[in-house]
């Protein structure tokens, strides 16, 4: 494995895991853009942007980027998040050339107007169907109550108000700022032919338009507690969804959170596991970790059947309330590591797996740790550092979101 | 760099093992199929595989339900089980050096399953529980009740169950089916990845050499009815799904339908993609593929869009069904060729899918293609024989399932005989 970083004269960092054991070329841009980003009036403006990055360049209309990308058999896709927004895509090693010079021509779109209006259609269908999926539509719910006016509270698809007034030239202003190449990484792995790949990316982006942006505002997260209900009358299932304090993507704690939330509510094998889901009482009884550069949040959700929620959320409860007295043992710590460890390590050996791990890092903390170096600080956390962590990020203070067909049975406190 | 090999081992009780070496890799993976899939229910029991399936993850050998999975989870294995219409299917992976002990503990799950009494309440509600959150997901319950329409009322049945049908599923019935289906004689166990194949055979004699029993059963396939059903929900969105019949995978003809689907309906500029959500903007999801079962097959799409754009939607996707007739460009041929190499070249990144690919050629050809071999079938699929086909074989739309506030107008030709 070669790992290997660069910076060209306009800013833009070119990061590299060459690996030739690997059989494909994944390669993708990190672009710093995401809601926090996002003034109130342009909510949802990063994820628009990232759809019009397909929708036409100065050299290609829509179809020519979907045919091309057809073409080079890419596995291609974008995301958009809170705090930034991704092109990928994964070829064969001899579409390398091709695929890096589409994916940079993408990252300057022509922005036209007909193109706007048919995409703003996309979107509002994108929020319309997320609306009939129940756990989602909670999703940006409590994100924003839990967050309120912090910048993590932003929704990322925006809301039909915002995307309906969204305009080409609004839109144009954000990506100058924001698509700088200053405030972009690319990154590749896998099979790689780094000094064709720095050849190409120095020529197909030395015209781009540099800004200057200030650096990102960290503004503390102040998490709000609280408990609403979100009715949506089709719902067949209740689901709770619950924010609690959690690590920062800069926390050194944020290993022992992750097997500390492992030990609790990993969707096998952990505390809520045995309780709700081997027993059949809940569908869903998960926790996750997101983690933003100014704070973080573990996020439980839970689904049942209506006749099942209300014994399902005190058992919940009580779980977490055992947990700072029951403490893990040694052997639950044991297990969360060796699941850690083994997913870490077979998810390494994809090419595009690689280049997520390496653009995130990247783009995050501007350093590359290896598989091997990443292994070793889970393997490092001590039963000490799982007690510190409970202490540290208590989740008495939370705010909860019931979501059912009715908003009488969704009111247990 | 080490090259890959492939291996064959009948076990004398027919047990078939497929191998493949991947020594570039850190783990490996296997793909073991039981003939017990929801196609082989008695009438009226749709959830009795699901059931059998949960119960014999609870306990097996000397594990109980905890050691089991703690057992699985100590290996570090990542591991899921899947019920299809012809299989329940187990996988899992590992880093290599666990790769002995964690068959060891699914030649238990296999053949020594507690199945206890205790355990049946809780599997139940599993059970019932996953039925109760697809509720909740609409595409999925439109793909369910076409899949049901177009292959009838054993084939199409869920493999997940049926909510209505599950209560009166019976423990003895557990049991039975497990005795019955749990057997060596069609069973796949397909390998891939970082391992040693002969030291690994001689483990997998040691571990299911000496179990006996099963039989071969071929299921026939009605055929399927022409018809259209509307499912009311007072959703934002209106939910289509529509059936043709094609060719099952595993004959002749199957790669040239496959082009044609490919250019119909898979990636973002298939002719689906770009007319219903590219020019029009009508939905953000739309797709077509081939869902293939051993002896049929049919022609599978799907768009979910707002419901006072659905009859629009439903009425573009008709037309490109029907253009597909006019033949597939060069381009279009191409850019599947290529998908195709791809994904088979994303196979040796990742020994999981690759041993499920395995297992999926030995059930539906008897035998496992090599790379070469495909990269042949691919040379030999021309524009012009793809499209004496489709010339020769009009697409004829037979199924269409709706769900959302209203029904909607069938078009012309579609659901007609």
């Amino acid at each position: 494995m070669a790992f290997a970083n660069y910076k060209l004269n306009n800013g833009l960092e070119i990061v590299v895991d060459d690996n030739p054991h690997c059989q494909l070329t994944a390669v993708g841009y990190f672009v710093r853009a995401g809601a926090v980003d996002e003034p109130a009036e342009l909510s949802g403006v990063s994820h628009f942007l990232e759809h019009m990055c397909f929708k036409g360049t100065p050299h290609r209309t829509a179809l020519e980027i979907n045919q091309q990308l057809d073409d080079l058999g890419a596995n291609c896709n974008a995301r958009t998040g809170e705090e930034s927004t991704v092109y990928h895509a994964t070829v064969l090693p001899e579409f390398q050339g091709a695929i890096v010079e589409l994916l940079s021509d993408m990252m300057q779109p022509t922005l036209a107007e007909e193109d706007f209006v048919t995409e703003q259609q996309v979107i509002l269908e994108e929020i319309a169907m997320y609306r009939d999926q129940p756990p989602y539509g909670g999703h940006e719910q409590i994100m924003t109550s839990y967050f309120a006016s912090h910048p993590l509270g932003q929704p990322v698809l925006g809301t039909e108000q915002s995307v309906s007034a969204m305009t080409p030239t609004g839109m144009a202003a954000y990506h100058r700022q924001r698509y700088s190449p200053s405030n972009m990484v690319l990154a590749a792995a896998g099979r790689v032919d780094v000094p064709q790949l720095l050849q190409d990316v120095e020529r197909l982006t030395k015209h781009w338009p540099v800004a200057n942006l200030p650096p990102r505002q960290r503004t503390t997260v102040q998490g709000h507690s609280g408990r609403q209900t979100l009715v949506v009358p089709q719902a067949n299932q209740h689901y709770v969804l619950q924010l609690s304090p959690g690590p920062s993507l800069h926390d050194p704690d944020r290993y022992a959170a992750r097997l500390a939330a492992m030990i609790f509510g990993d969707d096998t094998g952990s505390r809520l596991f045995w309780e709700l889901i081997d027993t059949g009482l809940a569908d869903v009884a998960a926790v996750g970790h997101y983690e933003y550069e100014s704070g973080g949040v573990l996020m439980s959700m839970l689904a049942t059947r209506p006749e099942d929620a209300e014994e399902v959320w005190e058992t919940f409860e009580r779980l977490e309330r055992e947990f700072s007295d029951k403490l893990p043992t040694e052997r639950e710590l044991q297990l969360a590591q060796a699941k850690s460890i083994a997913a870490l390590c077979s998810a390494n050996e994809l090419s595009e797996n690689r280049m997520f791990d390496l653009g995130s890092q990247w783009s995050t903390y501007g350093e590359f740790k290896s598989v091997d170096e990443v292994v070793e600080l889970y393997r490092r956390v001590t039963l000490a550092d799982i007690r510190r962590v409970i202490e540290r990020f208590p989740t008495t203070h939370k705010q909860v979101l019931w979501i059912g067909p009715d908003g009488e049975s969704c009111s247990a406190e | 760099m080490r090259e890959s090999q492939q291996f064959k081992h009948v076990l004398s009780n027919g047990i078939v093992v497929l191998g493949e070496t991947m020594p570039w890799l850190r783990t490996a993976a296997f793909s073991l199929q039981l003939r017990a899939g929801s196609a082989y229910q008695p009438v009226g029991q749709n959830g009795l595989a699901a059931l059998t399936c949960e119960m014999s993850e609870r306990g097996c050998g000397e594990y109980g339900n905890r050691e089991f999975l703690e057992a699985t989870e100590l290996l570090g294995a990542h591991t899921s089980n899947h019920v299809a219409t012809y299989h329940i299917g187990y996988s899992g992976s590992c880093l290599s050096e666990n790769f002995g002990p964690l068959l060891a503990l699914y030649a238990q799950l296999s053949r020594r399953a507690h199945l206890q009494v205790n355990e049946f309440e809780p599997a139940l509600l599993v059970c019932q529980q996953e039925l109760h959150s697809q509720e909740d997901d609409l595409p999925q319950q439109t793909l369910r009740l076409l899949r049901q329409q177009y292959f009838g009322p054993t084939l199409g049945q869920w493999p997940d169950g049926d909510l209505a049908e599950l209560p009166g599923i019976t423990y003895d019935a557990v049991s039975d089916y497990y005795q019955r289906h749990y057997r060596p004689a069609e069973m796949i166990l397909s390998l891939a990845g970082n391992f040693d194949w002969s030291a690994t055979i001689e483990r997998i004699e040691a571990l299911w050499g000496d179990w006996h029993g099963g039989e071969t059963s071929r299921l026939a396939t009605p055929p399927a009815e022409v018809s259209y059903q509307h499912l009311e929900e007072s959703s934002q969105q209106t939910h289509i799904a529509l059936a043709a019949p094609s060719v099952p995978f595993g004959q002749d003809d199957y790669f040239l339908i496959r082009c044609a689907v490919g250019a119909l309906g898979d990636g973002m500029s298939s002719r689906l993609f770009q007319e219903v959500r590219e020019k029009r903007g009508l939905c953000y999801s739309v797709f077509a593929g081939i869902h293939s079962l051993q002896d049929s097959a049919c022609i599978t799409s799907y768009a979910g869009t707002t419901a006072a754009r659905a009859q629009e939607t439903l009425d573009t996707m008709v037309v490109e069904f029907a253009r597909l007739q006019e033949g597939i460009t060069e381009e279009e041929l191409q850019r599947i060729k290529t998908q195709v190499r791809t994904g088979l070249m994303a196979q040796q990144e990742s020994c999981r899918s690759r041993a499920g690919a395995m297992a999926s050629d030995w059930f539906y050809l008897g035998r496992v293609r090599t790379r070469e071999e495909i990269n042949a079938e691919l040379n030999r699929l021309t524009v012009p024989r793809v499209n004496q086909y489709l010339a020769d074989h009009p697409i004829r739309i037979t199924s269409l399932v709706t769900v959302g506030p209203a029904p909607l107008e069938l078009p012309d030709g579609v659901c007609q005989l």
